[in-house]
């Protein structure tokens, strides 16, 4: 095998930004061959973004360096694509967005004719070419950042968590199209993800950071298996569920990182099929909190988003709505908070202060500091004085309280707001997307935290992992109206395609598993 | 008109402007109204039209009353209101200016349409590069942005009484808002960047292609407008209103003054009709089609 | 790139100067005055585009630009509250009479092409245009006192208003071009100027200093402090 062209190869680099006080890399090496997929892994605030600025020296950075960094590209010849949709199209139209990075190049007319024609074609855009960036879904919007970065004819392409933002579905739409890029054009991928899943199917290689560190670095298979032989608390929960589970099945072997290679890995575990019994007693439904009767809305006459909607939220529980984008999630959350009216029907609701959690948070933040915000939120609250210190710690907020709401990352961001919420003594909490752009660990904790309120939350998502392991009841939006509202094991049983990796790996196995969890009683039982 | 490169439709226009400055006689704006009324209708729609009109009048009317009451000049005295004389002279002008304002205004409702804002930002975008661009993200972000608007009036609604509270409420909406896109507005800076912005040479992807059809219909719109210039300094057109209106006679110049008008105000429909020929034309001299 | 320039800047200039042509010929001031904005407007647009303006700069100007025409949703309960003209007079405070003006005039085009054009539409152009040029220019004296900036606040709500009568007087609607036919524009429109002016007046008492320390912050965050523009990063 002839050896790959190597594009870019950093010896020993720091980096530290112009304002920081520690370094945002330290003492990287690392080289990118030609035609590599690599997936950049890490928490939030470990330096992935960072690293993918620096690759590409039209938006590098100030700051002051050390060590070496080579590249055999022009500027031109890297593209990236960011985490937020709507921040990237810049223009009245895809088509002049798609022009726009052509123009800046100064291309004559006639090539960009072409390359406009072949490009979009290949991304059959074609359909969406005259609308406005208001008319298109996330994953659209994200889809055609993807075709404007491409019309640059890169040779490396770097993506900053593209799909953080998208529901499951559109995610897998935007990770085909990159393999298709990858494979078929043979251009040199660099993507920076929280959610290894997709990724670790496709990606020839995997990069773990932490704190400006490469921790870990080579296929993915072997870095899972690596991270969990050396049981590698700060990485653990970045391993996916199916290389988790095939990895607690068999330490010994490189792990499954597909669904079907995770059905072969447990068909000899699955003599007993289910993991919780049909007698376990049911805990008796509480008193119903909010109640939704046959609502009807629409925001247009002729295109209505609910129909006879008919939904119920118990004391205690947490109720996880799932659904496409545009199902009308947010929509129904608005109606619970008040915020619209129905058109017909009624929305029961006991007389209790709601707590609501908008899906763009920037909207929550009218104050100029989060200590500000806090402070805020604590006086409107009328809890007792140490209360406000108390979720500054809980939430680990001390280090931010200076800070604008808008210069934090999107986690931080997230944590303050909830605090703030929490602050005001909500006796209900409807949340819209509040794990969007979180890394595992800050996913997990968020979770938790939520499990100890013992208040009810009504909770929109994307995320199935997520509603799979905190949720009481699941429940799925599609076309106006609740299809079905269940405990999350029963509610994913069956299904195909909208489930956790586990669920679609075992449940054509007629499993009810469908988290890591599940797996690793089956195996106690088995041992 | 729509089918054709925006030059042509800016030519039309320029040319409208210019002669409907130029001619001070009250036939020829009457004769620009009346095309620029027809064009509104077939462009924009009836409906449309007509509510600017009824707009227009109430204002225009307001003029016409009002140019005779301020303007005392003229010596045909029709009769007087109060202290002032009312003229003739200051009446037909008066009535001149409202055609005058009634056409101007008649004008943008087919301009929206043949110029519309994807036109308007090719026409700029060759001279005026970066402002092009400006003009463009703008456009894109306040549809956006109205929309957060509305999303934050909403989140924070508050029934307040005053009016000096409630200003103050939707300052601190606005400064939010503000914020918020602002520093979005920083990544959005970070992707023009990436997508090669320089700040300097572009070029501009042309959405649409001047053809030779639009060539030959350009020069014949240059030459309808240069000729009607030359008219004008004939005295084609030109109307004395004070101090006394004077007649002028309706002479071979002013004839062919005002024919050459009305062809021009005509020309979009003209080019739809004469391509309209030229297809049908083409159709028939096409040999048999065996099916 | 500069032979676009000076081509529209000689293009001004032959706009800006044609009117003093067609004035020889006592005719309506309305074309004349007409290509004179015209023309100014594009010399200021051909300045603007040979100070290769940064990416960060333009995607300020297009959002201050749209932050001014989408700002009105937030007033939508309070009759005659607009904040255009505040946000407008606020840019060329802090980020200086270039993108002051720059911001005026996109201001007035973008609202204008998603609203329809009208013969309006140039004159807008240059009111807001001159507003944020006069307030970059004067910003020195005007940040200092809240006062000063007030009274100029309240000012412009007349001029702006004066400045759009010019096409209604100059056309003739009015009766020929005279002292009297331009005091009777203006009575006509003295209400409506009046409320813009006591909205610019208390959008500014209430809001100008908070407002004045959040865009002083994002000057900061863009490299966008005034006297340090015309300068590519």
């Amino acid at each position: 095998m002839s050896k790959k062209r190597t594009l870019i190869s950093l010896q020993n680099y720091s980096f530290t930004y112009s304002l920081g006080e520690t370094p945002a890399l330290t003492h990287i090496s690392l080289e990118i061959c030609e035609g590599e997929f690599i997936a950049l892994c890490g928490a939030s605030g470990s330096g992935k973004s960072t690293l993918l600025e620096l690759l590409k020296p039209d938006i590098a950075p100030c700051g002051s360096s050390d060590g070496t960094l080579e590249t055999a590209l022009q500027a031109q010849d890297a593209a990236i694509v960011f985490q937020n949709p709507g921040a990237q199209l810049l223009a009245t139209s895809v088509l002049n967005d798609l022009a726009l990075p052509m123009e800046n190049s100064g291309l004559p007319p006639q090539q960009m004719r072409r390359r406009m024609a072949e490009t979009v074609s290949f991304f059959g855009l074609g359909p969406l070419l005259h609308r406005g960036p208001e008319l298109l879904s996330g994953g659209e919007k994200q889809l055609v950042s993807l075709c404007a970065a491409l019309m640059q004819q890169p040779r490396l392409l770097l993506l900053d968590e593209p799909t953080a933002q998208l529901d499951p579905i559109a995610a897998r739409t935007f990770f085909d199209m990159l393999r298709r890029i990858h494979e078929e054009l043979g251009v040199t991928v660099l993507l920076a993800e929280h959610r290894l899943e997709e990724a670790a199917a496709i990606a020839g290689r995997i990069l773990l950071l932490e704190q400006g560190r490469i921790r870990y670095d080579g296929a993915p298979g072997e870095v899972f298996q690596r991270i969990w032989k050396e049981g590698d608390h700060a990485f653990l929960p970045f391993v996916p569920q199916a290389p988790a589970c095939s990895l607690a099945i068999d330490s010994h072997s490189l792990p499954a990182l597909t669904p079907p290679q995770l059905r072969e890995r447990c068909r000899p575990l699955l003599q007993e099929k289910l993991v919780e019994e049909r007698s376990t007693p049911v805990p008796p439904p509480g008193e119903g909190v909010l109640a939704f009767r046959d609502v009807c809305f629409a925001y247009e006459a002729g295109a209505p988003v609910l129909e006879n909607l008919r939904l119920e939220l118990r004391e205690g529980e947490v109720l996880c709505l799932l659904g496409g984008n545009g199902s009308g999630k947010s929509t129904l959350l608005k109606l619970a908070a008040g915020l619209l009216q129905p058109d017909a029907g009624r929305i029961k609701r006991k007389k209790m202060r709601t707590g609501y959690l908008p899906q763009s948070l920037q909207a929550c933040f009218l104050a100029d500091t989060v200590g500000e915000a806090l402070h805020d939120s604590w006086k409107k609250g009328g809890l007792p004085p140490g209360e406000e210190e108390r979720m500054i710690a809980l939430f680990s907020l001390k280090a931010l309280l200076g800070r604008h709401p808008y210069d934090l990352s999107g986690g931080e961001q997230q944590r303050a707001a909830f605090a703030s919420l929490l602050l005001r003594r909500p006796e209900l909490l409807l949340l819209d997307e509040p794990t969007k752009g979180l890394d595992p660990v800050a996913k997990r904790f968020f979770g938790e935290t939520l499990r100890r309120l013992s208040i009810p939350v009504l909770l929109a998502t994307h995320d199935i992992l997520f509603a799979a392991t905190f949720a009481s009841r699941c429940a799925m939006l599609f076309d106006g109206s609740i299809a079905d509202a269940a405990p999350p094991r029963r509610f994913f049983q069956g299904s195909r395609y909208y489930t956790t990796a586990v669920g679609q790996a075992l449940s054509p196995l007629g499993s009810d598993a469908i988290l890591f969890e599940d797996v690793q009683k089956l195996c106690e039982r088995d041992a | 008109m729509q089918a054709m490169h925006p030059l042509v439709a800016l030519a039309y226009y320029i040319g409208v402007f210019a002669t409907l400055f130029c001619f001070d006689s009250i036939t020829y704006t009457a004769a620009l109204f009346g095309w620029m009324l027809l064009l509104a209708c077939r462009t924009a729609g009836g409906r449309k039209t007509l509510r600017l009109l009824m707009g227009a009048a109430l204002f225009g009317a307001l003029l016409m009353m009002l140019n005779p009451l301020i303007n005392g000049e003229g010596i045909h005295i029709l009769f007087y209101l109060g202290e002032r004389p009312v003229t003739l002279e200051s009446l037909l002008y008066g009535a001149q200016r409202l055609l005058l304002f009634a056409a101007l205004l008649l004008v943008f409702p087919s301009f929206n349409v043949l110029l519309d804002s994807e036109r308007i930002l090719y026409l700029f975008s060759h001279a005026l590069r970066t402002s092009a661009l400006i003009l463009m993200m703008a456009m894109r972000f306040v549809p956006l942005l109205a929309r957060r608007a509305e999303e934050l009036r909403l989140l924070y609604r508050q029934a307040e009484p005053r009016r000096l509270a409630r200003i103050r409420h939707a300052g601190r909406l606005l400064g939010a808002l503000l914020d918020w896109t602002v520093e979005e507005g920083l990544q959005s800076a970070r992707v023009l960047r990436a997508r090669g912005y320089r700040g300097g040479k572009r070029t501009f992807y042309a959405a649409f292609r001047f053809t030779l059809r639009d060539a030959a219909a350009l020069a014949v719109l240059a030459a309808a407008i240069v000729a009607l210039v030359a008219c004008r300094f004939c005295g084609a057109g030109k109307w004395l209103y004070f101090p006394a209106v004077a007649l002028p006679a309706f002479d071979g110049v002013q004839a062919a003054g005002l024919v050459l008008l009305c062809l021009f105000g005509g020309y979009p429909f003209l080019l739809e009709a004469g391509s309209r020929l030229l297809c049908s034309l083409e159709n028939r001299k096409r040999g048999e089609l065996l099916v | 790139m500069r032979a676009r320039c000076i081509g529209l800047a000689l293009g001004g200039i032959c706009l800006a100067v044609a009117p003093l042509l067609l004035l020889l010929e006592q005719g309506n001031f309305l074309p004349a005055l007409l290509l004179a904005v015209c023309g100014m407007l594009l010399l200021f647009l051909a300045h603007f585009e040979r100070s290769r303006a940064s990416a960060q700069r333009v995607v300020l100007i297009a959002l201050m630009a749209a932050i001014a025409c989408a700002g009105r949703a937030l007033f939508a309960g309070i009759p005659s509250v607009q904040p255009a003209s505040f946000l407008i007079i606020l840019t060329g405070l802090v980020f200086g009479p270039q993108a002051g003006c720059m911001t005026g005039a996109m201001t007035a085009l973008a609202s204008n092409m998603l609203l329809g054009q009208g013969p309006w539409t140039v004159w807008q152009m240059a009111a807001w245009g001159l507003m944020g040029l006069l307030s970059g220019l004067l910003r020195r004296g005007l940040k200092k006192h809240l006062l000063l900036l007030s009274a100029y606040g309240f000012l412009w709500g007349f001029l702006f208003g004066w400045l759009m009568n010019f096409w209604t007087v100059s056309g003739g609607f009015f009766g020929a071009f005279s002292l009297r036919a331009v005091a009777a524009a203006c009575a006509a429109s003295f209400l409506f100027d009046l409320a813009h002016a006591v909205c610019n007046l208390l959008l500014i008492v209430l809001l100008a200093k908070p407002f004045l320390r959040k865009l002083e912050r994002v000057a900061v965050k863009y490299g966008l402090q005034p006297g340090r523009e015309n300068r590519p990063q």
